[in-house]
């Protein structure tokens, strides 16, 4: 292989990804700011993938020869379309929204481990304790609740600000171990 | 499948140290905000950058020239249309959506869930990772422009100077 190539082809493929990332980065700015904020928060796992694989279809774009600059954009429609359809639907039709996304699990209840639920959603103590630590808490029994959330992420709640719990209302958990506020 | 020839293990030793420098070099000079995820569409640039590393590094038909055209000219980009949003406040409100309350005093605002297509189980799950159990307590939830939830405890929503820009429309954030 010509070793000059490997850093430089010609100019005509430079030029066209100077236009390619003009007309790409306009077109992506125009279609997310009309489907708006939504589109791009990472509000559950699938947001995240969505976002990631935008930016990656844009990196495509601009890089690929073979991808035409109208497949490339339609790709973008897409993607965000999907998005706004699944959000939307989420929001009118609940056995939808069941059905895409997981639902968040509580994994600790007044400082203790709830096993079966770490099980189910393959946690150990180890990756919970982190997650205590990272918030700043050294006392597991300070805590009313960990949660593991749909994006993956884990909530913390320590008893002096859990409240009534009502943020903790969709939960399963037993219902004898529900307080009043 | 699992070797080729020692001249593409070559190609990508050589190809992934000048990519990695050049990329340093033009980050750097682009300044912090390239890679801040301060607008919803940074972090979609921001993947874009790593996406186009990877198929310099890996791709032969993509020659380094190419990748840092493609890097510079979406660093470029984004330093205008950063630029520009500071520069003009028209500019700024046509490119960035406003932030939008979805909760305030402990009240969730249908309306605005249904608008911008967030459910309440995803503003209870912002409330609880901010370490809060009482929907109650919590002044305001707002969803900003890079798609994050902001959760304020402090007061009643009337009061936090935070959120200005979002009960006033008249009131101007860049």
């Amino acid at each position: 292989m010509d070793a000059s190539k490997l850093f430089f082809d010609n100019w005509d493929v430079i030029i066209r990804t100077i236009i390619a990332a003009v007309v790409a980065y306009a077109g992506l700015l125009l279609i997310l700011r009309v489907s708006g904020k939504r589109t791009l928060s990472k509000l559950n796992a699938f947001d995240w993938v969505v976002s990631v694989a935008l930016g990656s279809t844009l990196a495509t774009i601009l890089l690929s020869a073979d991808v035409a600059l109208a497949e490339g954009l339609l790709a973008l429609c897409l993607l965000v379309g999907l998005q706004w359809l699944v959000a939307r639907t989420s929001i009118h039709w609940p056995a939808f929204k069941k059905v895409i996304r997981s639902e968040p699990r509580l994994l600790v209840e007044n400082g203790q481990f709830l096993t079966n639920a770490m099980h189910d959603e393959r946690v150990t103590q180890a990756d919970v304790s982190e997650a205590v630590r990272n918030q700043g808490f050294g006392d597991l029994s300070d805590l009313a609740a960990v949660v593991l959330e749909t994006d993956g992420s884990f909530s913390v709640i320590s008893h002096d600000k859990a409240g009534n719990r009502s943020a903790l209302d969709g939960l399963k958990r037993p219902p004898a171990e529900r307080r009043a506020g | 499948m699992f070797f080729d020839n020692w001249s593409d293990i070559g190609r990508v030793l050589t190809i992934t140290a000048a990519a990695y420098a050049a990329i340093v070099i033009i980050l750097r000079a682009s300044g912090k905000r390239s890679l801040s995820k301060m607008n919803a569409f940074d972090f979609v640039v921001t993947i874009a950058l790593g996406s186009i590393l990877a198929s310099v590094i890996l791709l032969k038909d993509v020659a380094l020239a190419e990748g840092i055209a493609a890097f510079m000219g979406l660093a470029l980009l984004q330093l205008l249309v950063t630029w520009g949003s500071n520069k003009s406040h028209a500019f700024a409100t046509v490119l960035r959506s406003k932030p939008q309350l979805l909760l305030a005093d402990g009240k969730f605002l249908d309306e605005a869930l249904a608008s911008e297509r967030v459910t309440r189980g995803e503003v209870e799950a912002a409330i609880r990772k901010r370490g809060h159990g009482r929907v109650e307590d919590v002044s305001a939830v707002v969803l900003e422009s890079d798609g994050t939830l902001s959760v304020l405890c402090e007061g009643k929503a009337s009061d936090c100077s935070a959120l200005r820009s979002v009960l006033d429309p008249r009131e101007t954030s860049r």
